[in-house]
């Protein structure tokens, strides 16, 4: 747990420190290794694929790399673990879905280790790997890091963060479910986007989400430890892409990005000034007078 | 009955007639309102992954994720249990919205920024005629994360600018009392 911990503050710490650390060799040659543990526990055998992901340019800036370039998913701007953690999972569902090849694939030996030497610096997406009882999550690793002295480091060492789990011999119901980030601009929001869902990297089938099903598709699945991923296809224009999953939940968000950062709007009037009940007050009062005048004018005739 | 007794008297029949098929319809609005309402937040919740407390984690992009259901932006909800309130979140400002769900008036969940508008009537905010300081209100987002706050000040007043409303506070409510052009502004901290 600590070393998780330790890790999860590197990988913070450089992105915090890169951009105002020691330029960055991105030719430099460089080293990943990765540990599988889970406290005293470890994991030899298991079968880890890590894609390079991003390139790293003298600065300390990145962007997405090869195969992954075509994606729409944003890595800039990015300050929390959360978003990370998303855009890993983004990453890796695109991986699986389009059946990419690994730029590494190796077991890990005796000592839950696999040690990937020679490689050049940038970000390098390691796919979630599961056991029968443990889950080890997908995990960003930047290369080169920082250390105290805001060094760069390029022999990098990472713990993904690993959950136990149980199957559940029951029917879980799954959803995939749309989510948007463009309330400036509603307009530009598409009918529909068509999103495909893989079981264990294999198409199950092809949804359309709509306005007409509140953007949501779901379905029963036996809890039998597979794992249940969507992406989304044809994205429209101007929007990044985030899938995040959590327990059946997978949430797809798509956010506006706008070329031209719109102007701040002053603030909206807080409300109207209409109040119904004097209204009905007068009404009233004016319909009882007009009664008790018809009555006197009636009396007046008798 | 001559024209000067039956035209005032048919006049002011109408007229009180209209005044009661008003009250009547205000009241059958809200409770359809209040029933949608509720319903609305069923579903948000059906469509939200599992709700976890959490906090504002300094992400510097402070736009919330938003559910549309029947056509409409939702960008989350909010319950205050010591009233038993669960309601929807409206994603945007209108105030012919306000009087159906709360609105998002400005701001976000995620710099503290967040100001939410909405009606006092039965099943809406109606909690501001009873709210006490120290009560709690929890408002989760639509990836289910459930932000805890306290009410720390509550003020009765006509200045319901963007100004007034968003100082002093991590979210700020409003809405405005149903016979009179007041106010009532509960300021928010997170917990």
């Amino acid at each position: 747990m600590k070393k998780i911990i330790a890790f999860l503050c590197i990988f913070l710490l450089f992105f915090t420190a890169t951009a105002h650390g020691a330029p960055i060799d991105p030719q430099r040659e460089a080293s990943l290794t990765l540990q599988y543990r889970r406290g005293e526990q470890v994991f030899p055998g298991l079968t880890v694929k890590t894609f390079r992901v991003a390139e790293v340019f003298a600065d300390g800036t990145f962007a997405l790399t090869g195969e992954f370039k075509k994606y729409p998913v944003n890595i800039y701007g990015i300050t929390t673990r959360e978003e990370w953690k998303n855009i890993a999972s983004t990453l890796s569902a695109y991986a699986t879905a389009d059946q990419l090849a690994p730029t590494f694939k190796a077991a890990t030996d005796e000592t839950g280790g696999v040690f990937f030497s020679g490689i050049r610096p940038g970000m390098y997406l390691t796919q979630s790997v599961r056991t029968e009882t443990v889950v080890f999550e997908d995990v960003l690793t930047v290369i080169p890091q920082t250390n105290e002295n805001e060094e760069p480091l390029y022999s990098v060492t990472a713990y993904p963060k690993s959950r136990s789990f149980s199957l559940r011999p029951e029917l879980l119901n799954y959803k995939v479910v749309k989510q948007w980030k463009d309330s400036e601009y509603p307009e530009k929001r598409p009918e529909s986007v068509q999103i495909e869902i893989l079981k264990d990297g294999v198409l199950q089938s092809t949804q359309t989400l709509s306005a007409a099903n509140n953007w949501c598709y779901s379905w029963s699945a036996e809890d039998d430890g597979s794992k249940w991923q969507a992406v989304e296809r044809e994205i429209p224009g101007d929007y990044t892409v985030t899938v995040t999953e959590s327990s059946t939940t997978i949430t797809i968000t798509n956010a506006y990005q706008s070329e031209t950062p719109g102007e701040e709007s002053p603030p909206p009037n807080t409300g109207d000034t209409f109040v119904l009940w004097p209204y009905l007050l007068a009404m009233c009062l004016s319909g009882g007078l007009l009664v008790l005048l018809a009555l006197w004018n009636r009396r007046k005739e008798v | 009955m001559r024209k000067r007794t039956r035209i005032p008297l048919i006049l002011g029949i109408l007229l009180i007639l209209l005044a009661v098929l008003a009250v009547f319809g205000t009241q059958v609005f809200q409770k359809q309102a209040a029933e949608k309402a509720d319903a609305l937040y069923t579903q948000l919740l059906a469509l939200m992954p599992e709700v976890q407390d959490t906090a504002p984690d300094g992400r510097t992009d402070p736009a919330m994720p938003l559910l549309e259901v029947e056509g409409t932006d939702f960008a989350g909800v909010m319950e205050l249990p010591a009233y038993g309130t669960t309601l929807p979140l409206y994603a945007h400002w209108n105030p012919a919205a306000v009087a159906r769900y709360p609105c998002r008036y400005t701001g976000s969940l995620y710099d503290n920024s967040l100001i939410i508008g909405g009606s006092d009537a039965p099943g809406q905010l109606d909690f501001t005629k009873t709210v006490t300081n120290g009560d709690t209100v929890y408002v989760t987002d639509t990836t289910g994360g459930r932000y805890r706050f306290t009410v720390t000040a509550i003020e009765k007043t006509k200045d319901v600018s963007a100004e007034n409303l968003s100082r002093d506070a991590d979210l700020t409510l409003f809405a405005r009392n149903t016979y009179n052009l007041d106010y009532t502004v509960i300021r928010c901290s997170l917990k």
